[in-house]
């Protein structure tokens, strides 16, 4: 399962990380949220050491939902070199986040 | 081939499984996104006999697997297309395979309608606000409905939001009254009767929203940053082959024990024309055509 990340881990895990990482904003009680874990923890399996996963909790994390200016959960971003590189709004389904994994982070 | 498919693995079609499994039915159940169908999207679920409090999503999990404990066979897929044959139906899946049945149950449930107007993919509009309401904390937003689903979305943007419009194309509300007070209670709602969102306005997120007014069509605009839309729902018949009669807003017409006018093609749920559409309507009517398929097959 993607690690829980937040303000305080958020430079460290996602912004300084030497791979890739997709984050996935949630909120509790969101139901698209809860179709996409189990996809989520899969992913983060196949690729693995390629690819990081983290999860925020957009509820906890005032700030950083601030900062990236998340309206809709889940919003996925993935963050290269400390920078934003692309972001889906909503629920994917999982072919489609193996593409758009696959054009922007491999 | 199958005594009965069942299309739709929402209450309806998860409870037909259950009963046709016990009638030692050979049984298949599709379903094309969520199994449970539309009840996952309940945060609690208060007024199912016997899951007092229970989530949504832990009910439509516990409909599952006792369909599955019980040896319906389930598969994930879309149907979209329904043909007679010989002996009885085939069924076509989105992915160009088929599966065969000598009885169809249908329960594909209800799909959510959308506003449709200009900028309705704008970030900020949202139909959700259990999942995007905490975004607007602080801020102007509107909930565009009149239904319970647009009061509780209201009810719940109030305790976040800085103000709350309430969008409604009539005059009266077709909620509940006790959500409806509830709402006059809360001094940051504001509800605006007689009035169509005609479009939603902004560069890279929402901003405003055009109003018109039913009666004078006259147009103004409301300052909002979200938009939350709850405006029902439409059932998911339109693939279905004209010989299964249905109403004038689409739902299936279909007598109490289920029969469609397709002989051998049953309805059940959300999907049929019926006054209550709740789980226990929907599992009612799964369990009652699971009976009118042992009469059909000649069984009883
Ligand atoms: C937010 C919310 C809260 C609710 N709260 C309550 C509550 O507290 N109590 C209550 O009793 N009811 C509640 N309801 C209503 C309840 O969910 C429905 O009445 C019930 O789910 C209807 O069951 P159904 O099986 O007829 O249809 P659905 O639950 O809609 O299931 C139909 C299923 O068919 C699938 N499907 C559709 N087309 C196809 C196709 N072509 N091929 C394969 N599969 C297909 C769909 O994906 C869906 O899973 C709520 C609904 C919502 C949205």
């Amino acid at each position: 399962m993607p690690e829980k990340v937040g303000t305080d881990t958020f430079r460290a895990q996602v912004l300084e990380a030497q791979r890739p990482v997709v984050a996935e904003f949630y909120a509790d009680g969101c139901v698209p949220c809860r179709r996409l874990a189990p996809i989520l923890s899969a992913l983060e399996e196949e690729y693995a050491g390629k690819v990081d996963f983290v999860k925020i909790n957009t509820g906890a994390n005032e700030a950083l939902t601030q900062t990236y200016g998340i309206l809709a959960s889940p919003t996925l971003i993935l963050f290269r070199d400390g920078a934003e590189q692309a972001r889906l709004r909503g629920a994917v389904k999982k072919p489609e986040l193996i593409k758009w994994i696959g054009e922007q982070a491999l | 081939m199958y005594d009965v498919i069942i299309v739709g693995g929402g209450p309806a079609g998860l409870t037909a499984a259950i009963y046709a499994r016990r009638s030692a039915l050979s049984a298949l159940v599709l379903e094309r996104e969520d199994w449970g169908g539309a009840i996952v999207n309940a945060a609690q679920v208060d007024n199912y006999p016997g899951a007092f409090q229970k989530s949504g999503f832990g009910l439509a999990e516990s409909f599952r697997t006792q369909a599955e404990a019980l040896g319906a066979e389930m598969r994930e897929g879309s149907a979209v297309q329904l043909s007679k044959i010989n002996g009885g139906f085939l069924l076509t899946l989105e992915d160009s395979s088929a599966v065969r049945g000598k009885t169809v149950i249908l329960a594909m449930g209800t799909q959510r309608t959308t506003l449709d107007v200009p900028g309705e993919d704008l970030p900020g509009v949202s139909y959700c606000a259990t999942c995007d309401g905490t975004f607007f904390r602080g801020r102007t937003v509107c909930v565009v409905g009149g239904g319970d689903g647009a009061v509780d979305a209201a009810r719940l943007l109030a305790r976040l939001a800085a103000k709350v419009y309430l969008i409604h194309r009539r005059e009266t509300f077709r909620a509940a009254q006790s959500g409806l007070r509830q709402l006059e209670d809360c001094p940051n709602v504001e509800i605006i009767p007689n009035a169509v969102v005609r479009e939603i306005v902004g560069s890279d997120r929402v901003s405003t929203v055009i109003l018109e007014d039913v009666h004078s069509r006259a147009h103004r605009e409301l300052p909002v940053e979200g938009v939350f839309v709850s405006i029902g729902s439409r059932p998911n018949t339109s693939w279905l082959p004209k010989a299964i009669g249905r109403d004038a807003a689409g739902y299936l017409v279909a007598s109490e024990d289920g029969a469609t006018s397709l002989p051998g093609v049953f309805a059940a749920g959300d999907l049929r024309t019926k006054a209550l559409r709740q789980v226990v309507t929907a599992a009612a009517d799964g369990a009652a055509c699971i009976r009118s398929v042992e009469a059909y097959l000649g069984r009883l």
